[in-house]
């Protein structure tokens, strides 16, 4: 037998090797979570926080449990949340992007102590233009 | 050791209908022989026969459907090249390959390369599954069925991105409908074949196509495969935008959707995938629910069922799916394009609640087991 | 020992492209390739199931996720006008205190995993037809069964897609016919609650 394939053989991941793998996914999703600033972006590194979750309740199946199915079970109930989330996540940008003209979460600051002060419509279309030439300007940079 | 394989291939040959074997089975047979060689070549083999099918079915598709369209019109269509034309598409294919290649000034480059290869891909992985006779046919997963169902999400995404990468209003608003379109009627598509699969209890393709021995679902499942028949061909001729449900690529409103800024290679890529798109629903139509490559078989008939062996199980195959490729291009040239209010009128208040209706009907008749035939429960 | 090879082969490449995708989704600045990179990560995170003996699994992943959530987000991202934006590079303020909590996290998780004891089963085969198990877990009411939170999932689904509708659909809630801004540049038709009080008859005064 060739040594070299002797060698990989003797490197097959085991139940340390997977849980590390969703350890980093999971760490990923962290980092995007906390420095994005689009709510759809966002939203897309909780999905991959939520994807290594599911993937450890597969991978401590096969390897603790291997006769039964139950982290897949697990793991179809997570991707059962993860599209209801979506669903009314998204629900929710599009009635704010009608609402606001932008998804970008650090603009969300209307409850906020008052930074921008609604006092009638007028106030509020020169934030929602302010907001929109910045994206304009932005987009015609490039 | 390249002896045994050849035996065990022998084997499987001679018993001929009633024996699966895949080509992976085959490789996996070859790999645990030691026998390398003949492993490399079923790879090679299955690769380069994906390859032909891909190239020749397109080939053949375009050429039928244009002879089609022209004869549902009174004309004679291509004429020039070749004997009744037929190397017109041939000619076509140079012209393509030849053709510049542009993209636009604008234009997200790397996800504009990327779509048609996302489309081809969808198909093609499809091509791998399905059973095109016992013997034949790449591998046979499991899960067959969902994962056709699954892969289908790839084109959805290969053309949104088209449609979105080309900075065009007309390829957008192409891609955003062919988007809707396909979600949506992929939902009826997916509760039509899970009847077959209420009827079949697998999900594997070839196990599907076994479970047809004694009858084809079309006729066996009491009026509800029938139905589910009729909602599956309409939903899959919605998935792969066919006329009467081509508005994602309306000519008249939209120049020619998500691809209107494509051209040469990478349209042919699109344009290859529409076709062998319809040539994979039609090969779907036919394994779940005409047979696949089982023979057409009449009860206790000997004679006439003995003379129906005769034909190989790849040209049943082919003939059946020859049928549902020729019912939808007639559709084409009978029914007129729909609006996108009619679109989704039919899907979400027809098509879904009628789905549903029959699901329902097909649990009760499996569970109460109402079969005019006998029934063979795995 | 060959299968054991490719095997492990694959193992490290396909979480090699998992890894590296994922870091693309949360790095590109272009939404749009950040919902492609996503579509990769969860596709070969499949391919990480089917490795797993979770073959039902890996399709319902490419089918929900592929086929629906990331179709949903790439037609939020196009609804929202999102793809068109280059999101601002993040500070580097915040570039360090992300990197600093997902490190903390992946060397504490990490060392967690490797100090603690795992009861690993050594025998034990996957069961052949994992399809049909899952489907008996899912309906099973005895014990070991899944038949109470299967119903509440689908509850669940129910209740998000109403409220899908309900905070998506176009008329505001007041029942109002939607307005829109004259004095606004772009397509974008922006509902005010505010508007209201200015002019009954719907258009907003500029």
């Amino acid at each position: 037998m060739n040594p070299l394939i002797a060698q990989i053989a003797a490197h097959s991941p085991g139940l340390r090797d997977w849980l590390a793998l969703t350890s980093v996914i999971f760490s990923i999703g962290l980092y995007g979570l906390l420095t994005r600033r689009n709510a759809v972006g966002i939203l897309m590194a909780v999905e991959l926080m939520l994807n290594s979750a599911a993937m450890n309740f597969v991978i401590f199946n096969r390897f603790c449990l291997p006769a039964r199915m139950d982290g897949s079970v697990m793991a179809i109930f997570v991707i059962a949340v993860a599209a209801a989330e979506v669903v009314v996540g998204m629900a929710i940008f599009v009635a704010l992007y009608r609402y606001r003209g932008t998804v970008d979460v650090n603009q969300m600051n209307t409850m906020q102590d008052p930074v921008i002060s609604i006092e009638g419509p007028g106030d509020f279309n020169r934030e929602v233009m302010k907001n929109i030439n910045k994206q304009y300007k932005s987009r015609h940079d490039h | 050791m390249t002896a045994t394989s050849l035996t065990y291939f022998a084997i499987a040959a001679a018993q001929g209908a009633f024996k699966n074997v895949t080509v992976s089975e085959r490789t996996a047979q070859a790999f645990a022989d030691g026998s390398w060689i003949l492993a490399i070549v079923y790879i090679v083999v299955a690769l380069g026969g994906l390859a032909a099918l891909v190239t020749l079915s397109g080939l053949v598709l375009i050429y039928v459907e244009r002879k089609l369209a022209a004869h549902f019109q009174c004309r004679l269509g291509p004429m020039r090249v070749g004997w009744h034309g037929i190397f017109q598409t041939v000619a076509d294919a140079v012209k393509l390959l030849l053709k510049e290649d542009v993209i636009p000034e604008k234009a997200d480059k790397a996800m504009h390369l990327l779509a048609p290869f996302l489309s081809m891909m969808a198909t093609v992985m499809v091509l791998g599954v399905l059973p095109y006779s016992p013997i034949l046919q790449i591998t046979d997963i499991n899960i067959g069925v969902l994962f056709v169902t699954a892969v289908s999400g790839f084109g959805v995404m290969g053309i949104l991105l088209g449609g979105w990468s080309s900075n065009n209003k007309w390829s957008m608003v192409g891609a955003m409908r062919a988007g809707a379109q396909i979600i949506s009627y992929e939902i009826s598509a997916t509760l039509a074949l899970l009847v077959v699969v209420l009827f079949s209890g697998s999900l594997s393709l070839a196990e599907i196509v076994q479970s047809q021995d004694a009858g084809w679902w079309i006729w066996r499942a009491n009026g509800v495969g029938f139905v589910s028949f009729i909602i599956f061909v309409i939903a899959v001729t919605a998935e792969i935008n066919r006329t009467p449900f081509d508005i994602p690529e309306g000519e008249s409103e939209l120049a020619a959707g998500f691809h209107t800024e494509y051209s040469g290679l990478r349209f042919s890529f699109f344009f290859l995938a529409e076709f062998i798109n319809m040539f994979v629903v039609s090969g779907m139509t036919a394994t779940l629910f005409l047979g696949g490559w089982m023979p057409f078989h009449i009860g206790a008939w000997a004679g006439f069922n003995g003379f129906m062996d005769l034909i190989p199980p790849v040209l049943w195959f082919t003939g059946k799916t020859s049928v549902v490729i020729f019912l939808i291009m007639w559709f084409r040239w009978t029914f007129p394009r729909l609006r996108v209010d009619q679109l989704m009128y039919l899907e979400w208040k027809v098509l879904l609640p009628i789905g549903f209706v029959n699901l329902f009907a097909a649990a009760v008749v499996v569970l109460y087991n109402l079969y005019p035939f006998p029934i063979l429960v795995p | 020992m060959i299968a054991s090879a490719i095997y492990t082969v694959l193992f490290y490449a396909i979480a090699a492209g998992t890894i590296l995708l994922a870091l693309a989704v949360v790095n590109t600045r272009k939404l749009l390739r950040a919902a492609v990179a996503l579509m990769g990560a969860l596709s070969t995170t499949a391919g990480l199931y089917a490795m797993l003996d979770a073959q039902f699994l890996a399709g319902v992943q490419v089918l929900v996720y592929v086929g629906g959530i990331v179709v949903l987000i790439v037609f939020a991202i196009m609804l929202t006008r999102s793809g068109e934006l280059l999101e601002d590079n993040p500070t580097l303020k915040r570039k360090l205190v992300g990197a600093v909590i997902s490190i903390g996290f992946l060397v504490s998780s990490v060392g967690a995993v490797w100090g603690s004891p795992f009861a690993i089963a050594s025998a034990g085969k996957a069961p052949a037809n994992d399809a049909l198990m899952i489907g008996k877990a899912l309906l099973d009411y005895g014990p070991g069964g899944f038949v109470v939170p299967f119903e509440v999932i689908s509850l669940l689904l129910l209740a998000a897609m109403l409220g899908g509708i309900v905070i998506a659909r176009k008329t505001p809630p007041t029942g109002q016919p939607f307005t829109s801004g004259g004095d606004l540049p772009g397509e974008a038709e922006v509902y005010h609650p505010l508007s209201q009080r200015d002019d009954e008859t719907g258009g907003r005064a500029s």
